[in-house]
């Protein structure tokens, strides 16, 4: 497949709607179990303790722009050392995809039709998704270009009509938390938003056609997503108030349920289910993408589209076995989820990035030269 | 038994739908896709079956328990 080139306004996109993923329907509940009516907080900390993560990124992938996350990886550690890293960082994309694809799962069965048994909302669901790896990054970006505007027309249609409804109270008193809970919440809330970043860095900056402007489209892009879901959180605790927000397991779409206007705008949450089912498309697509792309590259292989459907299944598979109930998916991305995606997102690249200093790698062209000291005798 | 007549069948769909890219493929390709279909068929078939009820999620929070227990007494407990 020819190479993919994405401009940086459809990464930028890609950034915001991926960042804010599965996050809008999940995270006002386990955060503010944690920390109650202060989980705008965490939020706004969340986001802003983003931007050295992305400086990280930035400082690895600087010399080497044409390299995937993968590739990079494999260069740095060596060959065998890189090769199990790698397959490690697969592996934890390939359980992801197929958790997603259960999340969907859950989702449409407990909300909208409950009758339907999960596995046939991810197998359709999952349709899409292969569908839109065969057809390659730059569809998908295409793609979202049309979606986004949509996106964002439903997103302030859904603020505008939920402030109404806001009691200031609920999110008195301020501050209340104190500083234990706040930084366990942080790092979970990290965990769901900054650490999974990491797997934009396969596409980033190998198929952005602009650099500079990709840069700053990703840095542009995570506080937007950030944004979006501070506000989302904000108005989960302003409109249902504390108790409500965590006892719920989707709270976003519980205030979608509240809007009604007049005796005519009522049961319009289906709508906005929509906007959540693009950005968990969104994510799903970049984590399984990741895992095709990460997969051929490890194998060497040169067309990475004849692995697409075996994965499909493999992901089909795993979603109906990776959470039994949803408390075992809370506790999971609560605990778990933020260590092991840190170690991949912060451990890793900061690996990277010392062994790379030691072993005096350039970019491509010049090759690789080790250090003076080990040479002379 | 039905469901995993379905399976059957859709990988057949695939083999079929993908045989004539992977004849002009090499065979590291071709053993990949082998081993991939295999896993995804029989994980899929074992767990319509109710073969497999447990997660590998299971194995990656067995893992990390420790820290995260750690991290939950220490900053959830005050």
């Amino acid at each position: 497949m020819e190479k993919q080139l994405i401009s940086s306004r459809q990464f930028t996109i890609i950034v915001i709607l991926f960042t804010v993923g599965t996050s809008i329907l999940i995270i006002p509940a386990s955060i503010a179990t944690e920390v109650k009516q202060d989980a705008w907080i965490v939020a706004i900390i969340g986001t802003l303790l983003s931007i050295p993560i992305l400086t990280l990124f930035m400082a690895l992938v600087k010399k080497m722009p044409t390299l995937s996350f993968v590739e990079i990886t494999e260069k740095i550690l060596g060959s065998f050392l890189g090769k199990i890293v790698t397959i490690g960082f697969v592996i934890l994309t390939l359980l992801s995809s197929g958790e997603l694809l259960y999340f969907i799962g859950n989702f449409l069965q407990t909300e909208v039709m409950p009758e339907t048994p999960p596995v046939v909302f991810s197998i359709l669901f999952n349709l899409i998704i292969l569908f839109a790896a065969y057809s390659g990054l730059e569809v998908f970006a295409r793609t979202l270009e049309i979606l986004f505007p949509a996106f964002l027309f439903i997103f302030i249609i859904f603020v505008l009509f939920i402030t109404p409804e806001i009691e200031i109270k609920n999110v008195q008193p301020i501050l209340e938390v104190s500083a234990q809970p706040l930084i366990y919440s942080i790092l979970h809330f990290m965990g769901l938003f900054s650490f999974p970043l990491v797997v934009i860095l396969m596409v980033f900056p190998s198929a952005i056609n602009n650099y500079t402007s990709g840069k700053k489209g990703f840095y542009i892009g995570t506080l937007i997503g950030g944004l979006i879901l501070t506000i989302i959180i904000a108005l989960s605790i302003l409109v249902l108030g504390v108790t409500n927000t965590s006892l719920r397991t989707f709270p976003s779409y519980t205030l979608a349920q509240r809007i009604s206007i007049g005796n005519f705008l009522q049961r319009i949450e289906v709508i906005m289910a929509f906007i959540w089912m693009v950005t968990i498309f969104v994510r799903a697509f970049m984590y399984f993408y990741a895992t095709v792309k990460g997969l051929g590259e490890i194998l060497k292989i040169n067309d990475h589209r004849r692995l697409i459907l075996p994965l499909g299944m493999i992901t089909v598979a795993l979603s109906q076995i990776v959470h039994p109930n949803n408390m075992h998916s809370s506790k999971y991305n609560q605990e778990t989820w933020p260590l092991y995606i840190g170690i991949f997102a912060l451990f890793l690249p900061l690996l990277l990035l010392i062994v790379a200093k030691m072993r005096n790698i350039k970019n491509p062209e010049n090759g690789k030269s080790k250090n003076e000291d080990a040479g002379t005798t | 038994m039905a469901m995993v007549l379905v399976i059957l069948i859709i990988t057949a769909c695939i083999i079929f739908f993908e045989l004539p890219s992977l004849k002009k493929g090499d065979t590291k390709t071709i053993w990949t896709f082998s081993l991939l279909l295999t896993i995804g068929v029989v994980l899929n078939i074992a767990i319509s079956l109710k073969a497999i009820q447990f997660s590998p999620l299971d194995i990656i929070m067995y893992i990390f328990h420790p820290v995260s227990d750690f991290l939950k007494t220490t900053l959830l407990k005050k």
